[in-house]
């Protein structure tokens, strides 16, 4: 079995998860969604499994091009779903991360594939702190992506805004965008001390920094108006799901749009 | 915090519509490139939307507006800080609890280590008082950060050069940076830009030499000196067989003539990179020169580097053609890159405090318990669940 396959077994199993949870969702069947869940597991550890074999390969952690980006990009948000499945018993995640995995293994299975050796510029100490921590830092505000998702649709459905149920989601939903927040902000401090040493300037206005501090600023925003209650947990909800398509350009948009000096990932 | 919101905001959409432009190009690019566009990029100066007053004027009101923000945070902290055990002490109940509830609150605030203390009637449950400080250190290290960061960004004068190895640079200071050896591949064969420099300043003082590469700088005084780049030309060294004496000639462009005698010379025709059509060899360099032996023209032969020529009583040897760009950094105010990455370590801590290590400070008797503090969400959250039935807790 070559390194490929693992990857498109692992796509395969993704997607097969997502149907037979879709189909449990739409007949009401909690044994499918057992079998959905179980079967993303089995994705999870095929993922994990190309992901180390990956890296055996090419002797560093894979996270330098778009492809391994978005399949490290896509792990996370796998292994996020099931510290919320099985640590804070949130079942109810596994439709919409489920889709959010098997969106970003398709996507990675367009990107160019090759192992290649690493550029000058990223052999430093920083890389896989800097990368790593990018990885979670998206994963973590796609899962609270999801999250709010499912708050929204509770509210549609009549759920009552101050029950425990509807605080819980709102909370974990807010911690979830506070770790990326977290990480976001290490991405960039890290990035800019990784800046210096390799380019001379701490910060050069290049897209990708640039849309890293769009996004780090309307989840600073979001931080704010949480901090003081000024609005809903519904209005919260949105503004944490319509905040997806930052992240999203600044992961894949910027290297595809705007050219810069970060266009080799 | 609903007007530094709004210039968050203002600054986020700045910084989307400096990324829809190129920016920082002469203005003829804009004039040639968006003709119909051009006035307005002009007049706005959105070719170079960071530099413009508007957002300069943003960023100095950002501060401002953080600077009392956080004068207000620090008051906020230190004054919840002086009593806040008694004063929690003193507070009404929110919930009610009976006696065997207050046992299984007792039994969870143990189990995630809170102190209790016993205040009158009451007890106090409390740990990470210092969580308070969260938000005051993130607002004071994004502070610290705009001050060092314009201070890292703007002090600093940045000049590019190119040095052949041998040669020496001199600065205008009289900071003498020499080059010692330049070399494309390290020892694995891995594309590898790595220069050995010796820097000695104006007052006599030296350090080297030392490897720079991509991501490792030498610094030294008030220079921080980085591989940058690299070029190729022609390069020769010619040896006197009679008499030893050696020269080097360097930047060779095609057409330059090196000669003793006029009658014995060389014509250097460029200097090229090839791959061979058999596959056998790596991509390899080769010299084209053209050749006069005694006054008669040779056909133009191709030499690799490290071959020699002799014509005469000179022998050339063709030089490694490349040599490396280095980027020259002077920093005026050194400690501002250290006093900039503590900044940068302090806003990681602060938010570090502000999520994970948020204040507990709870109050409870035998009639019911009330949860205190400013960030007491998660433990308000996690006692309505423990205590009002799991099956509420349920999500």
């Amino acid at each position: 079995m070559t390194m490929t396959t693992l990857f498109y077994i692992s796509l395969g199993l993704y997607a097969a998860a997502l149907l037979v949870e879709l189909a449990g969702v739409a007949v009401k069947r909690d044994k499918w969604k057992n079998l959905a869940w179980w079967v993303f597991v089995l994705a999870l550890l095929t993922h994990l499994g190309y992901f180390v074999w990956r890296g055996l390969v090419a002797q560093r952690l894979p996270l330098s091009s778009q492809f391994e980006f978005s399949c490290g990009f896509a792990l996370g948000v796998s292994l996020l779903l099931l510290v919320a499945r099985t640590r804070l018993s949130a079942d109810w995640i596994a439709a919409a991360g489920m889709a959010a995995v098997t969106l970003l293994m398709v996507y990675a299975s367009r990107q160019k594939m090759e192992i290649s050796e690493l550029m000058p510029a990223l052999r430093s100490f920083w890389f896989d702190f800097h990368i790593g921590a990018a990885v979670f830092s998206y994963a973590a505000f796609l899962v609270a992506g999801c999250v709010s998702l499912r708050y929204v649709l509770q509210h549609r459905k009549g759920e009552a805004p101050d029950s425990l149920k509807m605080k819980k989601l709102e909370y974990l939903s807010y911690r979830l965008v506070a770790l990326g927040f977290l990480l976001l902000t290490a991405v960039i401090v890290i990035g800019a001390i990784w800046a210096e040493a390799a380019w001379s300037a701490y910060w050069t206005w290049d897209p990708k920094e640039v849309w890293a501090l769009i996004t780090w600023i309307i989840y600073a925003v979001y931080l704010h108006i949480r901090l003081r209650r000024q609005y809903s947990d519904l209005f919260l909800s949105w503004y944490v799901i319509l905040a997806i398509p930052a992240f999203l350009f600044t992961f894949a948009g910027v290297n595809k749009l705007l050219p810069g000096l970060h266009s080799y990932a | 915090m609903r007007f530094a919101n709004i210039l968050l905001a203002l600054v986020a959409l700045l910084c989307g519509v400096s990324s829809l432009l190129p920016q920082g190009n002469e203005l003829a690019y804009y004039a040639q490139n968006y003709p119909r566009l051009y006035p307005l990029i002009y007049r706005a100066q959105l070719y170079d939307v960071f530099r413009s007053w508007y957002f300069i004027l943003l960023v100095a009101l950002l501060s401002l507006s953080m600077l009392a923000c956080t004068a207000s945070m620090l008051r906020r902290a230190l004054r919840s800080g002086r009593g806040a055990v008694e004063k929690a002490a003193a507070l009404p109940n929110a919930e009610a609890l009976d006696a065997a509830g207050l046992e299984k609150l007792r039994l969870y605030l143990a189990s995630i280590r809170c102190k209790e203390e016993k205040i009158g009637q009451s007890f106090v449950f409390h740990k990470n008082g210092f969580g308070r400080w969260g938000t005051f250190l993130i607002h004071l290290s994004i502070l610290l950060t705009i001050a060092f960061g314009a201070m890292a960004l703007y002090l600093p004068q940045v000049t590019d050069r190119s040095c052949w190895p041998g040669e020496t640079l001199t600065l205008e200071d009289g900071t003498q940076i020499a080059v010692d050896s330049f070399s494309m591949y390290n020892a694995e064969g891995q594309l590898d830009y790595a220069s050995v420099i010796r820097i000695t300043l104006p007052d006599g003082r030296s350090a080297g030499p030392q490897e720079i590469r991509v991501n490792y700088p030498m610094t030294f005084g008030k220079y921080k000196v980085f591989q940058w780049s690299y070029g190729a030309g022609g390069a020769v060294s010619a040896r006197s067989l009679s008499t030893g004496g050696t020269d080097r000639f360097t930047s060779l462009d095609s057409g330059s003539v090196l000669s003793i005698d006029e009658k014995n010379l060389i014509e250097f025709l460029g200097v090229y990179e090839a791959t061979p059509t058999d596959g056998s060899e790596e991509k390899f360099v080769f010299y084209q020169v053209r050749t006069v032996r005694d006054g008669v023209y040779e056909d133009a032969a191709e030499y690799r580097p490290g071959e020699s020529v002799t014509l005469g009583d000179v022998e050339f040897t063709f030089l490694d053609p490349y040599y490396p760009g280095l980027r020259i950094k002077t920093l005026p105010v050194r400690a501002a890159n250290s006093l900039l990455e503590a900044a940068f370590v302090l806003m990681l801590v602060g938010l570090f405090i502000c999520f994970y290590l948020q204040p507990v400070l709870v109050k409870a008797d035998e009639k019911g318990y009330t949860v205190a503090g400013p960030r007491a969400e998660k433990l308000r959250l996690e006692l309505r669940g423990r205590l009002a039935g799991e099956k509420e807790a349920q999500t």
